[in-house]
Formats: C-alpha cells, sequence, structure tokens
C-alpha cells in the first residue's frame, strides 16, 4: 500500500509538471465561469424556480466536456508513454505489485482531476452572493452534484487508464477511451430513446442502474444519494481497474 | 547467485534465447558477450522479471524468476539497455521516488542513501538538474546510481557503457570493477576489451545459445590452435618455414612477410607448447639472426569472432556445452 502512494506521488508531480494539465485547468476554468454565470444571469432573469439549478449546472456543456474529454486527455500519458520510452521496464522491474502501479497511477489521475475542478468552488461561493441570483443556493443539490462528477470522473479515469495499458500510442489510448466513455454515457440514452427497454421488470431495472445521465436527473441532480447508482460507479470503476491490472501483467502471460 | 537452466525465449517462430545453461556464482563480475540481436537483452529481461520464459527455469538469490518475482526483483538492480529514466524529474528527486519504490526507508535513511549513491555514481554536480536535459554518460551513471540505491546484492546491467565516450566508459568500467568487489555482477556487453578489462569469467552468446563459457584463460585453452607463435629470421625462407613446421606442437607454418633477408613465419600452437628457447638455440647454433620471436595469446576478440563468424565452429561448441 505505501508503494501506491510512492507510484502516486510521482504521477501527481509529472501531471503538474505537465503543460497539458495547465491548459485544460485554464480552458476548463475560463470556460466554466463563462457558462455558469449566463446560467445564474438566465435564472435570475426568467425568476426560474432554483431547485433546477443544480442539475442545469451539471448538465452544462463545459461540465459535459470536462466530465467526457479531460479523463482521456489526463491518462492517455499513464501508461502508453512508460511503453513507448521503456521506462516500463525499469517500473516493473522494481519490487513492485501490477495493481499497486495501476491504483497508484489512477489515484494520482483523480487526484489531479478534483484539483481541476477546485476553483469552481470559488464560483459556488460567488454564486450565494444575493445580487447574482437573488435567492439562496441550496446546498445538498450541489453537493450531490459534485459527487457525481467524483464517481463518474473516477470511472472514466479508469477507462483512459485502461485503454493507456493497452497501447504504446497515446492518441489511440485516448480516442479509444473517448470511445468508450461515450458509449457509457450516451448508449443507455439511445437505447432509452429508440425505444428498445422494457416498460418493467429486471431488464428495466438493470437498464436503469447503467443509465449514467438519468443518474443525474433522477438522483444526484436533485440531492439525493442512491446507493444503488454510487455502487454502480464504484463496481465499474474496479471493473476496469481490474482489467487494466490483468492488461499490464498480460507481459508475463506466457 | 544465478543459476540459469534450459533457458529459452520464442517471439512468435524466432527463437531469440535457445535453451540456456549458465550459472554466475556469489560475488563474481560475469562479462555477458556476444553481438547485437544475440538474445543477450532478452535473457536479462527474463532474470529481472521483465518477460517470462517459453521455457526452462532460472533462480536469482535462489527465488524462482517466474514464482517469486518479487523477491527476485527486490534482490536486483538492473541498468536496461536504453537507460529509460523519467525526464520531467530532477535527478535527485528521480533517485529518492526509486529508492522510495524500492522500500529504503526511513526517509532519512533513504535520503542519505540517494546522497551516497550520487557520490559513488559522481552525479553529483547533476543533482538539480531535469533527467531530460543531461547528457547520456550521466544518464548512464544515473541509472547506475539507481540499480545501486537498494544496495542490492546482484547487479545486472545492460550494455552500460554503451554510446558514451573513452573517458566515461573507462569511468563506468572503474564504478563497475569497484562493485564488482562486493557483489555479483552479471555485465552484458558487445565491446571486448571491456569486458576483458572488467570480468573475471565470460559467457558468449550467439543466436540464441551459449558458445562459450570461461575465463580469457580457459577460453583461450579450450580453442586448440589458439595460440601463434612468430618468427622472424634471416636465411632462406623455406628453410624456417620447414623448422618451425617441424617443432613440437606447431603446424601450418605460413610466410607472412620479408623484410630484406629476414622472413617472417607464423603458425599455430597447440596445448602448451612453448617452443621459443629451441628456436633461439637452433638460430644461435646456425648462425642465424632473430628479428622477433613471440607468442601471441588470442584476444578476447578473436575468440568471439572464431565463435559468432564461423558456422561449423559453433556447431561443434554447442555440443560441448551441453555435456557438463
Amino acid at each position: 500500500m505505501k508503494r501506491v502512494l510512492v507510484v502516486a506521488l510521482r504521477e501527481l508531480l509529472a501531471f503538474f509538471l505537465s503543460p497539458m494539465a495547465y491548459v485544460i485547468g485554464f480552458l476548463f476554468v475560463f470556460f466554466r465561469g463563462w457558462e455558469t454565470l449566463a446560467l445564474a444571469k438566465s435564472f435570475a432573469d426568467s425568476g426560474q424556480d432554483l431547485n433546477a439549478f443544480p442539475m442545469l449546472y451539471a448538465m452544462g456543456l463545459c461540465g459535459q466536456m470536462m466530465a467526457v474529454l479531460a479523463p482521456p486527455l489526463l491518462t492517455m500519458r499513464l501508461f502508453a508513454e512508460e511503453k513507448r520510452t521503456g521506462s516500463l521496464e525499469l517500473l516493473m522491474t522494481a519490487p513492485v505489485k501490477d495493481w499497486e502501479v495501476v491504483l497508484g497511477k489512477w489515484a494520482a489521475s483523480l487526484v489531479f482531476f478534483m484539483v481541476l475542478w477546485a476553483p469552481t468552488v470559488l464560483l459556488l461561493l460567488l454564486l450565494q452572493a444575493p445580487w447574482l441570483l437573488g435567492a439562496h443556493l441550496a446546498a445538498g443539490p450541489i453537493f450531490t452534484v459534485h459527487l457525481w462528477v467524483l464517481l463518474a470522473g473516477g470511472l472514466f479515469l479508469a477507462v483512459g487508464l485502461f485503454c493507456s495499458s493497452l497501447t504504446q500510442n497515446q492518441l489511440i489510448a485516448s480516442i479509444s477511451a473517448l470511445v468508450i466513455i461515450n458509449l457509457l454515457l450516451w448508449g443507455p440514452f439511445i437505447v432509452a430513446r429508440a425505444g428498445w427497454v422494457p416498460a418493467e421488470g429486471i431488464w428495466r431495472e438493470l437498464f436503469s442502474q447503467v443509465y449514467i445521465l438519468d443518474h443525474i436527473q433522477s438522483s444526484f441532480g436533485l440531492g439525493l444519494i442512491d446507493t444503488a447508482h454510487v455502487w454502480f460507479y464504484l463496481s465499474t470503476t474496479a471493473l476496469f481497474l481490474f482489467l487494466t491490472v490483468r492488461s499490464v501483467e498480460s507481459r508475463r502471460w506466457v | 547467485m544465478i543459476q540459469v537452466e534450459n533457458l529459452t525465449k520464442h517471439f512468435g517462430p524466432v527463437r531469440a534465447v535457445d535453451g540456456i545453461d549458465f550459472h554466475v556464482g556469489e560475488g563474481e563480475v560475469v562479462g555477458f558477450l556476444g553481438p547485437n540481436g544475440a538474445g543477450k537483452s532478452t535473457t536479462i529481461r527474463m532474470l529481472t522479471c521483465f518477460l517470462p520464459p517459453t521455457a526452462g527455469s532460472a533462480r536469482v538469490a535462489g527465488y524462482d524468476i517466474y514464482r517469486d518475482s518479487l523477491q527476485v526483483r527486490s534482490q536486483v538492480g538492473y541498468l536496461p539497455e536504453t537507460v529509460p529514466l523519467y525526464p520531467e524529474m530532477r535527478v535527485r528527486e528521480f533517485l529518492r521516488f526509486r529508492a522510495a519504490l524500492k522500500g529504503v526507508s526511513p526517509r532519512k535513511a533513504r535520503n542519505a542513501r540517494v546522497e551516497e549513491v550520487m557520490d559513488l555514481c559522481g552525479v553529483r554536480e547533476v543533482a538539480r538538474k531535469l533527467v531530460g536535459h543531461i547528457s547520456r554518460g550521466y544518464r548512464q551513471r544515473v541509472g547506475l546510481a539507481e540499480a545501486l540505491v537498494a544496495e542490492p546484492p546482484i547487479l545486472i546491467l545492460d550494455e552500460p557503457t554503451s554510446g558514451l565516450d573513452p573517458n566515461q566508459r573507462r569511468k563506468v568500467k572503474d564504478l563497475v570493477r569497484r562493485l564488482g568487489e562486493k557483489r555479483t555482477v552479471l555485465f552484458s556487453s558487445h565491446i571486448l576489451a571491456e569486458v576483458e578489462q572488467v570480468c573475471s569469467r565470460v559467457i558468449i552468446i550467439h543466436q540464441g545459445r551459449i558458445v562459450g563459457e570461461g575465463t580469457r584463460e580457459e577460453l583461450v585453452h579450450r580453442l586448440a590452435g589458439g595460440r601463434r607463435l612468430l618468427v622472424q629470421a634471416d636465411g632462406p625462407a623455406a628453410e624456417l618455414q620447414a623448422f618451425v613446421g617441424g617443432l613440437p606442437g606447431c603446424s601450418e607454418p605460413r610466410i607472412t612477410g620479408s623484410q630484406g633477408d629476414f622472413t617472417r613465419v607464423e603458425a599455430s600452437l597447440e596445448g602448451e607448447e612453448d617452443p621459443r628457447v629451441r628456436i633461439y638455440t637452433w638460430a644461435r647454433e646456425r648462425g642465424k639472426l632473430l628479428k622477433e620471436l613471440a607468442l601471441a595469446e588470442p584476444t578476447l576478440e578473436e575468440i568471439f569472432a572464431r565463435l559468432t563468424l564461423s558456422p561449423a565452429f559453433q556447431e561443434g561448441e554447442a555440443g560441448e556445452e551441453e555435456s557438463p
């Protein structure tokens, strides 16, 4: 477990040293601020019920982009670059277990992902100013929306890490991660729109568990925490991390 | 410390390593020689648990490379051929990271150890530089410092001097020699002079098989006809040639040059024969002038060329290797 921390700290350092991370961070904060203020203005002008605010805040284009685009870009380097430069050889010949490396890298990417979101806390504090929205924003939904960001971010980063472990090419890693993430996100939406979902029964139940966009509308965006939904993110994340460990380990398959 | 049995690695149809056996004893410095593509790096990658063997097995420090990979890795300091370090880290930072990864603790001891290996490998002056900005020679030595940082009893160095200038090469060689005083070292190279200077024993690998093994003297001894006799004297060339050809142990006398009255004859010499005194006596009795009289031991380079260039010879040697 100590080695997980060692790997994670190094990766975190590498994140802070890479220009890419700062570019993503700057663009995100800039557009997120702009988008949020526009949203707040529209609420203030129309006098709409503020209960819908957290959900729209979460579903905002910039937040979506951040949840969908940032993980592949952040994680594409993690294994692909080490494979390309050969430093994976040095890493994997140290007395460190495969899962320790995978978990360390994933944890580092998750921490950095949260660091990128951190400046938006200031935005939310700003929104509490009475002259902006004209009313107080409930803390609960704001918190659960961010919990969703954390859970979904963790999942998407695990997907990105898995894709990175499959190839030496960062471009292929990021694009394949993007495809899988979009399938996870929009696949159920398309299935629902096409009307292929049964009205009741086990399949209906199962479907609602994996319908990520619906999670925001039916629980996280409303200030609710549905443990079944939380469980979906945690288990799927664990699945992708497990696949990553197997993929890293595959070099030692005879 | 390293025990290799019938180790084999196939990459698809390519037999990169084809059933090799060797061992390296405690405290030995062994050179692992072979032309490029002979299977040196593949063997080393199997010994350091990066690649699994297709067949056969190896034990490093008593642990099986496949089943006890973690223990093996904690006993070995490894310098890969390309020295892949993280370019965005500073040298000291990188070494501290590797020390922590290898479980050197607590922090105080770890930091002290990092300073120690930086001094040992002569990289203190670049401690604060980014790994990506230092020269090839420094990179190599940072890699060596990395290999040493957890004080492993075994060092496996894959071409540690490749791409260095002669001065840097000498520094690395001196360092390896010093390290070899207390540790077991497996040192791969295709530069023979180096191996000759640093290693007590040599393993020569070619096309995935071991074609020669032993100390330099043993290799010379084993390769019958390895030594040559050189004589240069005045008088008729044919007479000198006939005389040299008639000496015990001498064969294939060849005239290799003439200078005025002098003729130079070279012959192969078998076993431990040393006919130099006889030649001198012969020349004195006949009033001949001797300009040159020497025994030439083959260099490792010649042995290497012989082992890795002639296919007929390889078959014979490889067959012999299997018997003991």
